[in-house]
């Protein structure tokens, strides 16, 4: 199920809410462990065996680690079989047919690829229980006694299927006492709807644009331009609006989730951009992938190998495709360019700084958003030398206001304003107006696209 | 109290549409959109196991929701403020005109055009002669958006149809704003004798003006467009047809007098009502012709309004159309010793058809 949808609105969380209202205290991890579980299971009822056996896997585990916890011997290999179950299922949903279809390349085999669809969210919460199981192996955490706690955390339905990448010790104590709240309610409400508005009214209107310019069989320079424009905002506001529905509805409940966007497209280099973009994967990269390897505690050299192999994963982990990686190297090279020189320079700068950002990063869109390699270089020939074409001028018509909003709501411009008048009768009046205008967005759907099948 | 209003506001609002939800009776219908909707499926192991049942409750909640027709016409409302050009596939040209959107080729087309060569040479070329109307976009391109992106047709017909023994219907010198409807894709009864017109020339006969003709009109005709686009404001077309004197017409073993289902006239699709819709075979005899002869016509939902000129020229016009006749059109057309073979549709339904290649069974 989506949380962009009006099943999620006026079924699924009506009913939720009213259960855990009825629900005592005690009892309240098992109505959200079932609802998110049926969550889950709408849509594609398998693969809540899947949800079930990660649970059950990565308790028994994590326990055995706590009760063996003087053998490391063996919390090493509870350790592993962890990771092994959760890198293993990862790997067979998300990578076994990209891996088959290079083997059948190379040697000119014919294996089949397998059938299967990507279970939601696979991506998110394999990356969740790996982080749980190797901090209680790390000691940081004690492991969960409570296999219905720990149940609720590994797949608590808000931030389950595309993020925030939320480590058990943020919400360790909020799992097991929750205070709810009517301040929380009414902040996490109103984050609920920024991000609904941010997925329905933004990222689906300014979408179609770029779905459009893919469709054409000849683009010119400007349209190719201004086409990966409305991907960057697209994949923007519907990941961050994502994120903002995850973290609302987590503070309605009485969960505090981390923040995942901060205003990325006001950076002035890549490195501020990745300290913006999809924060809670940079930092689990970081604590669980980079530090291990040695950080930059051994040397230059060592360093730019580790933050190769970060970057090539993070690539990687956007998707089982070559594009994916083009596109994780890509900002290895520019990360390593900004380390070595350009860093002085860009926050001299700051207008310099903000053009060389923005096509560097459209310019990274395209890798992104095309993923066959014949296309992608076509799509660049035509970035780069100019083709003549007049449909652009129907696109700034069609699209122009809303890649405006768009514009505007990447910066913190109306947060300000939003800010400075919180609380107004008008502030207040704007968020119902804004989800009535969602709502019949939602209901004559005829563009709401899921962007995550592949993450 | 202020800071309660948003979130009171929202709850409310989802409180009070779940009730009427659940309260509101199930419609099967909507006369608004012009199609049916989705009712409750019933539950049952297998289709939540396969999936269905979730894909169809969706539906159905979507379908079902309370007030849906005013939520989709508050969306055309915001869509219009945006300065939107378009929508849900159809371009929102100049007064009033809607147009089908097409912007590239379809794979189809070329498959298309490997058939009907193939069928061809098959025939030996005898008496075959082909006819395709381009969409209103690409006649009334001064009514079209500014700068909208499209596939040139007339392109394609230049660069791929040189050997075809081919019926230009296309004529510069016309104004095709009385000659295709603003709020369905068809030609109106004026566009339909033109391209008549064309026909007979082309064959070296004489066309009987339109004037001579005794055409019937009713106002306040929303066609296929405008059903798909979402548009607050459209301005109503006249439809109108003719009803000529015939001895018969014959298809599904029935047979009437009439080219006209008069019951469709009333309906919200009345351009059915020619040749009672889109029938795969069937057979037009008339008595009364000068110079008797038997024609083939293969055909789309175009030449439905074109076939009722025709009577004056055959005495017996048989129709095929492919997507729904599963005979052999080659056996038809060495059985009945036709003076004519007539393929005549329209550009947009030969670019997408996957029947077409029926034509060589």
């Amino acid at each position: 199920m989506v949380f962009s949808s009006n099943l999620f609105i006026f079924r699924f969380i009506p009913v939720v809410f009213l259960l855990l209202f009825l629900t005592p205290k005690k009892h309240q991890n098992l109505v959200l462990l079932i609802s998110s579980l049926f969550f889950y299971a709408w849509g594609e009822v398998r693969y809540i065996f899947i949800m079930i056996a990660s649970i059950i896997v990565d308790y028994t585990m994590s326990n055995s680690i706590e009760k063996y916890r003087n053998q490391p011997k063996k919390t090493k290999i509870f350790l592993y079989i962890s990771i092994f179950f959760n890198l293993g299922m990862l790997f067979f949903f998300k990578y076994s047919n990209f891996f088959i279809s290079n083997i059948n390349m190379l040697f000119q085999s014919n294996i089949q690829p397998i059938q299967v669809t990507l279970p939601l969210g696979i991506s998110f919460y394999t990356f969740q229980t790996m982080s749980y199981t190797i901090d209680v192996y790390r000691n940081k955490i004690k492991a969960d006694k409570n296999i219905i706690d720990f149940g609720a955390y590994v797949c608590l339905f808000p931030q389950l299927i595309a993020g925030p990448i939320i480590k058990y010790r943020t919400i360790s104590h909020q799992l097991k006492h929750r205070m709810i709240n009517s301040d929380n309610v009414i902040a996490g409400t109103k984050i609920f709807l920024l991000g609904l508005f941010s997925k329905v009214l933004l990222a689906n209107n300014i979408g179609m644009l770029w779905d459009e310019v893919q469709t054409l069989t000849t683009i010119s320079t400007i349209t190719a331009w201004l086409g990966l424009v409305a991907f960057g905002l697209q994949i923007y506001f519907d990941f961050s609006g994502y994120s903002l529905m995850a973290i609302g509805l987590g503070k309605i409940l009485g969960f505090d989730f981390e923040q995942n966007f901060n205003f990325p497209y006001i950076s002035k280099s890549m490195s501020e951009f990745w300290s913006r973009w999809h924060m809670t994967l940079g930092a689990w990269f970081k604590e669980y992938v980079y530090i291990p390897l040695g950080g930059n505690r051994k040397g230059k050299p060592r360093q730019m190998l580790n933050l190769l192999i970060v970057w090539f994963l993070t690539g990687f982990w956007h998707g089982a495709n070559y594009n994916f990686i083009l596109w994780g190297l890509y900002f290895f090279l520019l990360l390593t360019v900004e380390k070595l020189f350009l860093n002085g320079f860009l926050n001299k700068h700051s207008i310099i700084s903000r053009v060389y950002f923005v096509f560097f990063i459209l310019v990274g869109w395209a890798i992104f958003a095309i993923d066959d390699i014949t296309q992608l270089t076509n799509f660049i020939q035509v970035m780069f030398s100019y083709q003549q074409g007049s449909e652009w001028m129907y696109y700034f018509r069609n699209y122009g206001i809303i890649l405006l909003c768009g514009l505007i709501f990447s910066t913190p411009i109306i947060k300000k304003i939003v800010n400075r008048f919180e609380h107004s009768y008008a502030i207040e009046l704007l968020y119902v107006v804004g989800f009535i205008v969602s709502v019949a967005y939602l209901v004559d759907s005829t563009y709401n696209p899921f962007l995550y099948f592949r993450f | 109290m202020k800071k309660y209003i948003a979130t009171i506001g929202v709850s409310s609002l989802i409180m009070m549409i779940v009730i009427m939800d659940l309260l509101m009776p199930v419609k099967v219908y909507s006369a608004f959109e012009n199609r049916y909707l989705t009712t409750r499926p019933p539950l049952s192991f297998f289709s939540v196991v396969s999936n269905k049942y979730s894909l169809t409750y969706e539906e159905y909640v979507n379908d079902q929701f309370f007030k849906r027709d005013s939520w989709i016409t508050l969306k055309a409302w915001v869509e219009m403020m945006l300065q939107k050009s378009e929508s849900n596939g159809v371009y929102i040209g100049y007064d009033g005109f809607l147009f089908e959107k097409v912007i590239h080729q379809d794979e189809q087309l070329a498959i298309n055009k490997q058939a009907i060569e193939e069928f061809l040479e098959k025939v030996n070329n005898q008496n075959v002669s082909i006819a395709l109307s381009m969409s209103s976009y690409m006649t009334l391109k001064q009514n079209m958006p500014k700068h909208a992106p499209y596939f040139d047709q007339n392109q394609w017909l230049n660069d791929n149809t040189k050997n075809w023994p081919m019926i230009d219907l296309y004529d510069p010198t016309l104004d095709y704003s009385s000659l295709v409807y603003r709020n369905d894709h068809h030609w109106t009864l004026e566009g339909a004798h033109v391209a008549y017109q064309k026909i007979v020339e082309q064959w070296g006969e004489k066309s009987i003006p339109f004037e001579d003709f005794n055409s019937i009109s009713i106002n306040h005709f929303l066609g296929s467009t405008f059903n798909k686009a979402r548009i607050i404001n459209p301005t109503p077309d006249v439809f109108s047809y003719i009803d000529p004197a015939i001895d018969a017409y014959v298809f599904d073993n029935k047979q009437t007098d009439s080219l006209i289902n008069q019951s469709m006239l009333h309906q919200k699709d009345k351009y059915a009502a020619f040749m009672h819709g889109n029938i795969g075979f069937s057979k037009v005899i008339v008595s009364q012709v000068e110079k008797p002869s038997k024609i083939l016509v293969i055909k789309d939902s175009y030449a439905n309004s074109v076939i009722p000129f025709l009577i004056n020229h055959h005495d017996e016009i048989d129709v095929v159309d492919l997507r729904n006749y599963n005979g052999s059109v080659l056996e038809l057309i060495k059985e009945n010793n036709y003076d004519q073979v007539l393929v005549l549709m329209s550009f947009s339904q030969f670019s997408t058809d996957k029947s077409i290649s029926k034509l060589n069974h």
